[in-house]
């Protein structure tokens, strides 16, 4: 057994002392935990910055390579819509030599071919989509598949010269005779035919 | 005694315990070990001891060979110390301490109070304490504990040991202390440390002992039943003081020189005396009487006992304190008392000075182990 005769003001000023010592430990843990938190935070940051520095400098060359891809694949568009722009245009120009052509060819006293009806098929995938709303660049989109033609021809010979003619012009695969028979024209007889015409695909 | 983890080196030390009187502060701290205890470090401090001359004497309460009464103890607490108890630390491990005060200085009172609760008893106790000392009992600081009568299951009167001493002393030891970079856990009683210590020395709590502190002021007889302080006497005519004092009046000498010649006969010393036959014969009477008187109240202390505690008769007196010091009187002792005596002994496992004896030590063995008895 024990007894204290320690002084009641003695053992408040002892508690006292102790909680405080036990607070200043635990402040100091406290500090020093996050004095290590930050600094190692300050390390992480600083070598996430040092990295990011170096993958920077690595990038460079990458991201200039990246860039000059983008250009030339924007010059290869704009060279492409050019291409297809003339494309247009040489088609264009087909369709008009070709309109010219069967002008000239009923025109033709020494030949006639009188002409009933021409109906132009356009490609099936290209007129049903077009894609722009450029008229322009609408009708640029225009591709004829066949060529249906109906007509009177005074003679064979006539009728034989028109489809060479249409063989001849270089645009049509193909140029079937579908239909031909007599009829009368003025008390004349002609013969009335129809022309499938097959354009290149 | 419960133990956690015993076997961690930190967990066998004990506290470092402060025995405080007026001539001397014996420090001693304890090992627990699988032997049972022994005594690791054990220190003596003296108090400034006083110059010759009387008019350069910086502290005037202070008497002669490096005495100080308890009242100037008290006064100048241990402040001059200071840098010696600092020191201390270098020789001790930890920083804990446990206190006892002695010579007068804690007085101790045996009060009949009629039986009642425990809260009871202590508060009509304290009661008494205050009455008897005239005190506040803001600026008294007491306590008490209901020890061993031999009728009390029975009677309507319980018997409580108090001890008592005040509040600004109590403050000032363990202040000073605090300042010396002591952490003073426990004021204990010096009833209850002998007892610990008796308890220590015997091996078995259970073994009835007679303690015989022989101090300077004065001498302590503590009846110790199961490892508890079930009666204690105080004889003040006793004290070492009085036969160093009276062998330095009768040879003309100081009391410090009287004090060493009693106790380690010092050549100088002899040589005043001129003959050490001459000085065996001439201290031979002081020391009889001496040891005869006190005897006799051992004895008579031991009769006592045996008439109202038979069951529980002190079987060994194990003697401690200042006295012990001196040469021929444990053995004197030895040969009047009645039954088996002697000094107080645990073993030794550190670098202790032998040129104190060990049994000075007892008190701050006591503190020492009060580490287990608090964790």
């Amino acid at each position: 057994m024990y007894v204290d005769l320690l002084s009641v003001q003695f053992r408040w000023k002892r508690l006292w002392r102790t909680r405080v010592r036990q607070w200043g430990i635990a402040t100091s843990l406290a500090f020093i935990l996050l004095a290590a938190f930050y600094s190692n935070s300050f390390v992480y940051w600083y070598q996430s910055i040092q990295e990011i520095a170096s993958l920077r400098e690595e990038m460079e060359p990458v991201q200039a390579k990246l860039s000059e891809e983008r250009r030339l694949m924007k010059n290869m568009e704009q060279v492409r819509s050019k291409v297809s722009q003339l494309q247009n245009l040489v088609h264009e120009n087909h369709i008009n030599s070709l309109l010219g052509m069967l002008g000239s060819s009923c025109q033709s006293e020494l030949s006639p071919i009188w002409l009933k009806e021409v109906v132009m098929t356009p490609s099936q995938h290209k007129a049903s989509k077009p894609t722009s709303a450029d008229p322009r660049t609408a009708e640029s989109n225009f591709r004829l598949a066949s060529m249906t033609v109906r007509g009177l021809a005074a003679e064979d010979v006539k009728l034989s010269d028109f489809i060479q003619q249409l063989e001849q012009f270089g645009v049509f695969a193909s140029v079937e005779l579908r239909t031909t028979h007599d009829t009368k024209l003025d008390g004349k007889s002609v013969q009335e035919f129809e022309l499938e015409c097959t354009h290149y695909e | 005694m419960f133990k956690p983890l015993p076997h961690w080196p930190y967990r066998k030390l004990g506290w470092t315990g402060f025995d405080i009187g007026c001539h001397e502060i014996r420090t001693a701290q304890v090992e627990d070990t699988s032997d049972g205890w022994c005594i690791r470090n054990a220190w003596t401090l003296g108090h400034h001891t006083r110059n010759q001359d009387q008019s350069l004497d910086p502290h005037p309460g202070r008497e002669r060979f490096g005495w100080i009464s308890p009242d100037g103890l008290i006064e100048s607490g241990l402040r001059s110390l200071e840098s010696e108890l600092r020191k201390l630390g270098n020789v001790f491990s930890g920083r804990n301490c446990a206190v006892s005060l002695h010579d007068g200085i804690v007085d101790y009172r045996e009060i009949a109070v009629p039986r009642g609760d425990s809260q009871e008893m202590h508060s009509m106790a304290h009661s008494e304490v205050l009455l008897e000392s005239g005190s506040d009992a803001d600026t008294l600081v007491s306590r008490c504990w209901e020890i061993r009568s031999p009728n009390s299951p029975t009677s309507n009167q319980a018997v409580m040991a108090t001890v008592s001493m005040k509040e600004h002393a109590s403050y000032r030891f363990a202040e000073d202390l605090s300042r010396a970079g002591w952490e003073c856990r426990v004021l204990d009683a010096l009833p209850c440390a002998l007892a610990r210590s008796s308890s220590m020395a015997t091996g078995n709590p259970q073994i009835p002992v007679l303690s015989l502190e022989m101090g300077y002021a004065q001498a302590i007889l503590l009846v110790v039943i199961d490892g508890q302080p079930a009666m204690m006497r105080c004889l003040n005519k006793f004290g070492t003081k009085g036969l160093f004092e009276q062998v330095a009046a009768v040879f003309a000498i100081t009391p410090a020189d009287a004090q060493t010649l009693l106790c380690h006969g010092k050549p100088g010393v002899r040589s005043q005396l001129q003959d050490a036959f001459l000085e065996k014969q001439a201290l031979d009477p002081f020391l009889h009487s001496f040891a005869d008187g006190l005897c006799a109240e051992l004895n008579r202390t031991l009769q006592y006992v045996e008439l109202m505690e038979q069951n529980s008769v002190p079987v060994k007196i194990l003697m401690s304190g200042a006295g012990t010091e001196i040469a021929a009187l444990p053995s004197l002792i030895a040969s009047r008392a009645s039954v088996e005596t002697e000094p107080w002994s645990i073993p030794i496992s550190g670098h202790v000075s032998m040129a104190d004896k060990l049994s000075t030590y007892a008190i701050a063995s006591g503190l020492s182990a009060l580490r287990w008895e608090l964790n």
